[in-house]
């Protein structure tokens, strides 16, 4: 299809399809591609290997302070409010940082004396592989991403399609796809467009200007008035006020939750639609009841349509014309946008842009504690034509991200130690197969009710579901062993009901122990095609059945601690594995009759759970 | 159809209604007072041990089933003629369907007690108009945020029924646990929607389970060396002194949850939650055979049979999904179809429940209240009664609006409550009789039957009395 190219708000520049009238653009009514079913303004994304920036971004590999000498250490007292004074100021202005979070950071630190926790290079890798990959890092990757500069292994990950589907994870989770609400081509459509942002395609404004307007947010709710709050949630991280909430609302006055019977499909999906408010029986705009139409929160914007030969009457109500929203051309699909395009060029949407990555990867919002920390990275996004690349990469290549989270000691400040966070049930799920050499299949979060297609007697439906994610056994049914396993954990959420939950309960825990115990099989009970082969949970050259001397005990353990949570053991953590070790030797065990115990051991602690 | 709804001057007040129940449509508005009785041991009214609530998934039709006493329109499937004597609410013919009750297989069911729906809906009573928001202007026949109500009682609620259920039978847990007992939580099979927490909720959210076993919750079933626990001691201990001081907390809730674990894995190690073993060991006078018998092998037949084992163990209250109602397309073929598994399992629940004796005496009949609800009905226009597509859509007009719970158990039966319905619709406008409920409301009575602390939840939500 022919394309021209349309600006978007000031940092928005994408192409579009040449406006013909009466067709939708980028689709083709009689054409279904179960590989790629996306439907919408996802047709009008750059294809090519053009990126807002070169995704090479500063401040990955700032130096770090020498604090002892560059600040009177005595200084520091976090019992006290902190401030910045001349002093403080001249020794951040002497550091010369590149990186927005440290540059935020070094009058709440730094500057006023002090440390924070000193980086563990171990330690830093496992966390950034959890929260970039989806998983713990396996040993060799471990070997890598300690031996590289920080900043070159920040920029393999955010360059990484884990990176790229890790996010549209969270967008799937934020957005709740559900197949029931929303046409599943709407959510294939949504999906395309989190990956075109997070793969710098796209930049962050045109994002949420994208959003505002797609059927995924319009669809799933149910008057305008909840259209609007689920923008302000969306975009900007907080409700709207009512008066916000009425006049927002306006500008989804158009928007109809209706069907399309699917030709190809076989289905009767649900869509959105057009609804030509605001307009005479003639289809032009009435001026009476135009102002519902018009928002002025942001701006005076009005939004009307205007009906032609597309539409059709409202078999509801004979006076109001419906027209499906896949007959939607471009313009219109920019107008209909003007919600995102009003809102995303408001300074709390980059505000609430840089608090979710800093929450994602953090655990907490770090600019409300240290408010100039937000400032910097947003001026650092702009810097960077709101490519939101820029934004991950600053924050995982902060002070505050890489440091330790392990010091034993108390702290007061939040962000003088290392987060520490819960992993998701997927990366907890995958890290213990990836470990143990098991496999499972996985769950497509775009297709949440692979069921329903399966049971449309279409061979398009039935080719989406094979063409997703999940796997479909020799029966024709989705092999739901790992959706099972990872829902009692609180992942592969089924949005219709709720949303991924992450929980420590008595059942999580003993379903956790339970995959544990599979896996490791220590009481030698469980099926030996499906625990993990001895030869994985021992040092390469140890025979299973050789005696276990204490030698063998220290390397046995040492290797599993390498294996699974990728450091040396501690000293205390050794002379424990010897003592108990000494137990088992003395029943006369082989080292595979340790190793086992010493897998379910490692492998259910909280150290697999907690990073 | 539009939704008129008459001023509020010229009837009931919806509001004062909500706040009175059933008995201010007789004698005014009521204030709900805590029964002064059961206000020494809760502060619910108490009146069941256990609840058994039924999620008809993604929007049932309720004229077809529990309203059926409609226009074609509403109910194309037309009422049932063959409904038990006494029954005044409108079940459909869509309750006679037991095609399970056919053959040797039948003859087997028969044997055991299972009747047709229609066989005992004087047994079973009606609310006919339970609305989400009864001041609002249409009904919300989103699935998003209808499910969220649903699940919630609000947009973008916080808190699960489930949790709060569990929230407020805290005091009994407590108490049960100081004298050594094991009592379970309420449990939520499915979706997680009503085991949403936040806050000081958040430590009561409820088990989430997916599918019907407890296979994937039992960890050994022969105990490791004393070795080779002290190594998984030793790990979590590293752990936490490894932590900042204020994180160990994050430790040591899991390392709590492996020690109670080590409580509960008996009981989900137990043959009584085996739904498969086919054991005829009779537990509670019914053995797992013949409660797999009752209930077929379908998720929601499995799943209720677990239900009854759970309530064995003190669990107050177990929520499943049935169904895929969501028909925009084929409903007039797939709902009788789908309908058959709903009527066996309400089927083998009226049986079950009163063949099995409950470990406080009586029968579990006495002590179990079974509801179905959905987050919202279904509409369809035109005289056929169906759309284009043969099915029915969800908008904002009364179809929609108005659900019609049933609620089956001894409550309902030893108040003569049984074939009753409150809250009628016209038969061709499905417009209310001035008696609606909110289903916050109805919700709250869970809480408030169960002898569950609602003090903290839906304040301009009472729960329902003068029915019970």
């Amino acid at each position: 299809m022919e394309t021209k190219t349309t600006v978007l708000g000031k940092a928005g520049v994408i192409s579009s399809c040449m406006m013909v009238f009466f067709t939708a653009c980028g689709t083709d009514e009689n054409l279904f591609n179960s590989e790629e079913p996306a439907r919408g303004p996802a047709s009008m994304l750059p294809s090519g290997s053009e990126r807002v920036t070169d995704g090479k971004f500063k401040g990955g590999n700032d130096t770090l302070p020498n604090v002892a000498a560059a600040a009177d250490g005595s200084a520091w007292n976090p019992e006290l409010p902190i401030i910045c004074d001349d002093n403080c100021r001249k020794a951040c202005d002497s550091y010369a940082f590149e990186n927005p979070v440290n540059k935020g950071m070094c009058s709440d630190l730094w500057g006023a004396g002090g440390t924070g926790t000193p980086i563990v290079a171990e330690e830093a890798c496992r966390r950034l592989w959890v929260d970039t990959v989806g998983r713990f890092p396996t040993s060799s990757e471990l070997d890598g991403c300690t031996s590289k500069p920080w900043g070159d292994v920040v920029k393999e990950r955010i360059d990484s399609p884990e990176f790229v589907r890790l996010n549209r994870r969270a967008w799937a989770d934020r957005l709740k796809y559900d197949t029931e609400s929303v046409s599943v081509e709407r959510i294939y459509d949504m999906d395309q467009i989190v990956a075109a942002a997070y793969q710098g395609r796209i930049p962050y404004d045109e994002f949420g200007t994208l959003i505002s307007a797609h059927p995924v947010l319009t669809r799933r709710n149910a008057t305008a008035g909840d259209r609007a709050e689920a923008l302000f949630w969306t975009l900007l991280g907080r409700p709207p006020f009512g008066e916000e909430r009425a006049d927002v609302g306006r500008l989804y006055t158009l928007w109809d939750n209706n069907y399309y019977d699917h030709p190809q499909l076989g289905m009767r999906l649900p869509d959105a639609y057009i609804r030509y408010n605001c307009v005479d029986q003639d289809g032009n705009v009435d001026k009476a009841t135009s102002g519902e139409c018009t928002s002025v929160t942001f701006g005076y914007e009005q939004l009307i349509l205007k009906p032609d030969a597309r539409s059709k009457p409202d078999d509801r109500d004979k006076n109001s014309r419906l027209m499906w929203a896949g007959l939607l051309t471009a313009n219109e699909w920019e107008k209909l946008q003007a919600p995102g395009r009003l809102m995303s060029q408001q300074f709390p949407f980059w505000e609430n842009a840089v608090n979710v990555v800093l929450e994602q990867y953090l655990g907490y919002r770090l600019a409300t504690s240290v408010p100039r920390v937000g400032e910097e990275l947003v001026h650092y996004a702009m810097k960077y034509d709101g490519d939101i690349r820029a934004v991950h990469y600053a924050v995982l290549t902060s002070f505050v991200y890489r440091q330790s989270a392990f010091t034993g000691q108390d702290a007061k400040l939040r962000y003088t130690y290392g987060p520490v966070k819960q992993i998701d049930a997927e990366g907890w799920v995958d890290s213990m197969d990836g470990m143990t050499g098991h496999k499972l299949s996985k769950c497509d979060l775009r297709l949440n009710r692979p069921g329903d297609f399966l049971q449309s007697d279409s061979p398009a439906a039935h080719a989406l579901v094979e063409d997703s994610e999940w796997t479909v056994n020799k029966d024709g049914d989705v092999d739901d062993a790992y959706k099972d396993l990872v829902r009692n954990l609180g992942g592969c959420p089924d949005n219709s009901q709720g949303g991924r939950f992450k929980i420590v309960s008595v059942l999580t825990t003993a379903n956790q122990l339970n995959y544990a115990t599979r896996l490791c099989d220590p009481a030698f009970e469980g099926d030996t095609d499906k625990r993990a082969s001895s030869d994985r949970l021992l040092p390469k050259g140890v025979s299973a059945k050789e005696v276990l001397s204490t030698d063998l005990i220290s390397q046995i353990y040492t290797h599993q601690m390498k294996q699974f949570y990728g450091r040396a053991p501690t000293a205390d953590e050794l002379t424990s594995a010897q003592t108990n070790g000494a137990e088992c030797a003395a029943g006369r065990c082989s080292a595979e009759d340790f190793a086992r115990p010493v897998c379910f051991a490692l492998l259910s602690s909280s150290e697999m759970l907690f990073y | 159809m539009t939704n008129s709804r008459k001023p509020l001057s010229q009837k009931f007040s919806r509001r004062r209604l909500l706040q009175g129940g059933v008995a201010a449509a007789a004698a005014g508005p009521m204030i709900w007072i805590p029964n002064p009785v059961y206000a020494q041991q809760c502060t619910g009214r108490g009146g069941v041990d256990h609840i058994l609530y039924i999620h008809l998934g993604g929007g049932f039709r309720f004229n077809t089933a529990f309203n059926g006493d409609v226009a074609q329109e509403f109910n194309p499937f037309g009422p049932s003629r063959n409904v038990a004597k006494g029954t005044e609410w409108g079940a459909s013919t869509l309750l006679e369907g037991a095609d399970w009750l056919e053959g040797t297989d039948g003859e087997a069911l028969k044997a055991l007690g299972m009747k047709k729906v229609t066989d005992f809906t004087d047994e079973m009573m009606v609310l006919g108009t339970v609305d989400h928001e009864p001041t609002a202007g249409n009904a919300d026949g989103n699935h998003g945020t209808g499910l969220e109500r649903f699940n919630t009682g609000y947009v973008a609620g916080e808190n699960g029924i489930f949790t709060m259920i569990n929230y407020g039978v805290r005091a009994k847990i407590e108490a049960a646990t100081a004298e050594g007992k094991v009592v379970l939580p309420p449990f939520v099979f499915g979706n997680s929607g009503m085991a949403r927490g936040a806050g000081p909720y958040a430590a009561y959210r409820p088990p989430v389970i997916s599918g019907d076993g407890f296979d994937n919750f039992v960890f050994s079933s022969k105990p490791l060396p004393d070795w080779a626990k002290n190594m998984a001691t030793d790990a979590d201990k590293s752990m936490a002194a490894r932590q900042i001081v204020s994180n160990r907390a994050l430790i040591d809730a899991y390392v709590g949850t492996r020690e109670s674990t080590q409580k509960f894995s008996e009981i989900f190690a137990s043959d009584l939650l085996k739904t498969r073993n086919n054991s005829t060991e009779k537990v509670d006078g019914i053995s797992n055979q013949e409660l797999a018998q009752l209930f077929g092998d379908s998720g929601a037949g499995r799943q209720a049979h677990l239900a009854l084992r759970l309530f064995h163990y003190g669990s107050p209250a177990v929520t499943l999904d049935q169904g895929g109602y969501d028909m925009h397309s084929r409903e007039d073929d797939n709902l009788p179809k789908a309908m058959m598994e709903i009527n066996r399992v309400i089927s083998g629940l009226h049986v079950a429940l009163k063949k099995m004796d409950h470990p406080n005496g009586g029968k579990y009949w006495d002590h179990t209240l079974v509801v179905l609800g959905s987050e919202f009905g279904r509409t369809a226009r035109g005289e056929s009664g169906f759309n284009s597509a043969g099915g029915s859509d969800h908008g904002g007009d009364l179809a929609t609006r108005w659900m019609s719970m049933p609620f089956m158990g001894g409550l309902v039966t030893s108040t003569g409550l049984g074939g009753k319905q409150f809250g009628v619709t016209g038969k061709n406008d499905l417009k209310d009789d001035g008696m609606v409920f909110s289903y916050r409301s109805v919700m709250k009575t869970f809480m408030d039957l169960l002898c569950a602390d609602h003090s903290e939840f839906f304040p301009d939500d009472a729960p329902i009395t003068g029915v019970f």
